[in-house]
């Protein structure tokens, strides 16, 4: 009996491991074959710096000249804005794979990935990681850093440690979206505007979400939910969560991923593969 | 106990139709009409561990859509099909880790990378312990002669040094079960011939079993003793090639474009001809012959050019269906 | 002239199959102006006036950015850069009409339909909240502000055009196009918040640039914001870029048509 239990999960650890090595894997080839091509990768930096400064500097003149928005005081609104590009960046850099996935799909190339003892959504979520977003990801951690340092934002350990576990959830979510974006392009071959409206809807929690009507804010936290994914562990990290939150937080990624899951299997079955 | 079993296999689609024009982009708002297209119509087969069979049959036959249906990609509208004992939708690892599937125009190989780092991540994807990946490595670059570009760039090969990376890389983890489509289409001459050597030796050292589809004949002739011929979805004709090649396939089409008036009494003579209008004629002949028969004409007629041609498939078939016996 | 009412034509039924594609691109500027709308809503929640500006000029500015995003921006010359890479264009050259034009029918298409949208859209909004939107109270003001925006349209054309072009020499047209077309183009003309509000260095430095007299400057405009002097002015810089973006594009294709070779066939 121990025997048995011990081989099975002695099996589920090393089939992780293995799907663990493959990750690692893609994304040195992938870093590698980014560093091979420039041009382009200079210019999406300059841009993403360019467009991050901008806003940062929009929300310190008006939040500042006005004293607050919604309650928040400046730096209260800079931390939202602050968190929101750490869930945006990271979100982006381990699902960048979603982005390519229609060509692979039009071009039946992802039949050749469906045959690999892979789990048939690893190349079309993981499948692409892009070292640019790494890139910017640090330079935000540790201005972050020093923002929670130079103490214009309490925060405590137990704050921060709800953080995390809600940074966590956001990655399910975050996850549960993008399989749901790759399983609608399987069926339809159309994936741009979904993305985009994730994106932008996305872009709505760059404020805190509080500035926008309750109707709104009903459509951002129960069909795109984008107040679970930034703003709530945005304000766990202030310590202005209430524990209802909280849980709905998690049981809102728990269906999403089980939904996913199971739109994506149907998906599959549809899928009808471009043909020769 | 065979190594593929398929039962009544079916796999319908569903195709909208729209009209024309501005109106009926209008009209494809509100209601569309949807069409069956029957890709695969209750075919059935087995096959034994080591065959290397060809299926055969004009575009849009059903031929992919069954190696598809075989290797897990798609999910059947009805009927059963088992690989090495599994069912293939169900994409278990242990599965997929016995079988390959190689698509004559689609890559695997990452574009910007040697050939030799993907070779590295399917030994990661397929767990192939370390000296089992090295041999076989060793073995296949040895038989394909390409060990010298290993380290090259994928987009810096040639299309025949590309075409013999991906294979290495659909084959590093020694699969049982094989599935080839179209391997040889788009390639020039010579590397249709090594491409087919190959896959005889491959076949008869590693006693893999390989389905191969073509609408080549010529990758049917040279690899495969057993041809299933796939036609609008059903299954025309299954059994050995012998039996088609001697039946059908017997003779050749000489294709010929005069210079000059000819007398087309004359040209009857040298064997049947199937299509007459000046300058152009169609002459069939014995296989055996055919070369002869060319030289005879190119030597007593004013020829401006002049081809010799395999019946085409679509012939062969149409034959075949036209009710001779084949049981 | 009926071979470009033609492409009008089935620039609409493209639309009308990839009609989801569409369908979401209005609902992405619809959120969009929805999210700026309400940033500014609460801000001036507490307030009349701020940098400037009177609670009615700021949601005015807002609204105006929605209206003339879709007049000004909408543009699908972006297409031509995927023509160009897929050997397409080779097609087109062949075909009896003028390249400028061909693309500037289908920009007309995608802004007639575009700009019913977004009253409709804008119109929603103003019925839910019902807040005056500010009106010139001169009515030379709409004839500055109608020329200002027809400017503007070429202007963006010629400007995205250009971009599109470099096509013909740049293999990574997309880091370009994001770069120049949306990421600086977004902020810089005013599209997402007056540029006034900036520290006036930065001001400075942006109005060397074509893209203030884009969106920026005929709202301000429309606000009745800018003396007669500076809307002189404006008009004036607004033409010599136009006319600079104009030759450089049509320089630019010429060079690049004859070089065509068939590319990525």
């Amino acid at each position: 009996m121990e025997l048995m239990e011990d081989n099975k999960n002695l099996k589920f650890k090393i089939s992780n491991l293995r799907l663990l090595r493959v990750w690692l894997k893609m994304s040195s080839m992938a870093a590698q074959s980014q560093l091979l091509t420039n041009w382009a990768g200079v210019m999406f930096l300059v841009g993403k710096v360019v467009r991050f400064l901008m806003f940062f500097l929009f929300l310190f003149i008006v939040v500042g000249s006005v004293g607050s928005l919604a309650g928040y005081s400046r730096e209260q609104v800079i931390l939202f804005y602050l968190i929101f590009s750490l869930i945006d960046i990271t979100t982006q850099f381990l699902f960048r794979g979603v982005y390519q996935f229609r060509q692979s799909v039009v071009s039946g190339n992802y039949d050749i990935y469906l045959v690999r003892p892979l789990p048939s959504f690893f190349v079309p979520v993981f499948g692409f990681m892009d070292i640019q977003d790494f890139i910017t990801l640090l330079p935000l951690v540790f201005y972050l850093g020093w923002y929670f340092n130079s103490g214009s934002v309490t925060i405590n350990t137990i704050n921060f440690l709800f953080f995390l576990l809600l940074f966590a959830n956001s990655l399910v979510l975050a996850f549960a979206f993008h399989l749901f974006v790759c399983s609608i392009c399987v069926l339809t071959t159309q994936i741009d505007p979904l993305v985009w409206v994730y994106r932008d809807l996305t872009n709505m929690a760059r404020f805190p979400t509080d500035i926008y009507q309750k109707g709104v804010q009903f459509v951002l936290t129960f069909t795109i939910p984008v107040i679970i994914l930034i703003t709530v562990p945005a304000k766990a990290l202030m310590g202005i969560l209430s524990w209802q939150w909280l849980i709905l937080a998690f049981l809102i990624s728990g269906i999403f991923l089980i939904g996913s899951l199971r739109f994506w299997q149907y998906a599959l079955k549809r899928y009808s593969s471009a043909s020769s | 106990m065979s190594v593929i079993e398929v039962k009544h296999l079916k796999k319908y689609y569903q195709v909208h139709k729209k009209e024309p024009g501005l109106i009926g982009s209008i009209k494809s708002l509100f209601k569309r009409k949807y069409e069956d297209v029957k890709a695969v119509d209750n075919i059935s087969f087995e096959i034994d561990e080591g065959e290397l069979v060809g299926f055969i049959g004009p575009n849009g036959a059903g031929k992919t859509t069954t190696l598809k249906c075989l290797s897990g990609l798609l999910y059947p509208t009805a009927g059963s099909v088992s690989v090495l004992g599994y069912n293939p939708w169900h994409r278990k690892y242990d599965f997929l880790k016995q079988i390959s599937l190689v698509m004559g125009q689609k890559n695997q190989l990452w574009w910007d990378l040697p050939a030799i780092e993907s070779f590295i991540l399917n030994r990661e994807i397929y767990e192939i312990p370390k000296k089992q990946y090295e041999e076989t490595l060793e073995e296949l670059t040895t038989l394909l002669e390409i060990k010298d570009i290993l380290k090259i760039q994928v987009r810096k090969l040639s299309l025949g040094q590309r075409m013999k990376c991906e294979l290495i890389a659909a084959l590093l983890h020694s699969p049982k079960v094989l599935f080839l489509d179209e391997p040889t289409i788009g390639l020039d001459v010579v590397m249709q011939k090594k491409m087919r050597d190959f896959i005889k030796e491959y076949n008869r050292r590693k006693k893999s079993t390989i389905i191969l589809t073509s609408h080549y004949m010529g990758d049917v002739k040279e690899l495969c003793k057993r041809v299933i011929i796939i036609d609008k979805g059903k299954i025309v004709f299954d059994g050995e090639l012998a039996e088609i090649v001697e039946k059908y396939a017997d003779h050749k089409i000489l294709s010929v474009v005069f210079s000059k008036e000819i007398d087309p009494r004359k040209l009857e003579e040298i064997g049947e001809i199937k299509e007459f209008d000046y300058p152009k004629a169609v002459i069939s002949v014995k296989r055996e012959v055919a070369s002869v028969a060319s030289a005879e004409i190119l030597q007593h007629f004013p020829v401006a050019d002049l081809n010799v041609e395999e019946v085409p498939i679509e012939q062969i078939i149409r034959e075949v269906f036209t009710g001779k016996d084949v049981a | 002239m009926r071979k470009y009412w033609q492409i009008v034509k089935i620039t609409f039924e493209e639309y009308f199959e990839y009609r989801l594609n569409f369908l979401l691109w209005r609902f992405r500027s619809f959120v969009s102006f929805l999210t700026l709308f309400f940033f500014w809503l609460a801000i001036f929640s507490s307030r009349e006036q701020l940098l400037n500006y009177q609670k009615s000029q700021l949601l005015t500015y807002v609204v105006g950015i929605a209206f003339l995003r879709s007049i000004v921006l909408a543009s699908r010359s972006v297409d031509l850069s995927g023509q160009i890479r897929s050997g397409e264009l080779t097609k087109l050259i062949m075909r009896p009409l003028g390249m400028l034009q061909y693309w500037f029918s289908r920009d007309l298409a995608d802004k007639i339909l575009n700009i019913f949208f977004t009253i409709f859209e804008i119109g929603l909004i103003l019925a839910i909240f019902k807040f005056p939107l500010y009106f010139p109270k001169n009515n030379i003001t709409y004839f500055w502000f109608l020329l200002l925006v027809i400017l503007g349209v070429f202007l963006y054309f010629f400007i995205s055009f250009t971009i599109s072009v470099v096509t013909f020499w740049v293999d990574e047209i997309w880091a370009t196009r994001w770069l120049f077309g949306i990421i600086f183009l977004e902020f810089f003309s005013g599209a997402f918040f007056p540029i006034d509000i900036l520290p006036n260095w930065l001001t400075k430095i942006i109005y060397l640039t074509p893209f203030p007299y884009l969106i920026f400057s005929p709202l301000k405009i429309w606000l009745e914001q800018l003396s007669g002097f500076m809307i002189i002015k404006v008009v004036l810089v607004c033409l010599v870029w136009l006319i600079f973006f104009w030759r450089l594009s049509l320089c630019l294709w010429e060079k690049g048509a004859k070089n065509y070779g068939a590319y990525g066939g």
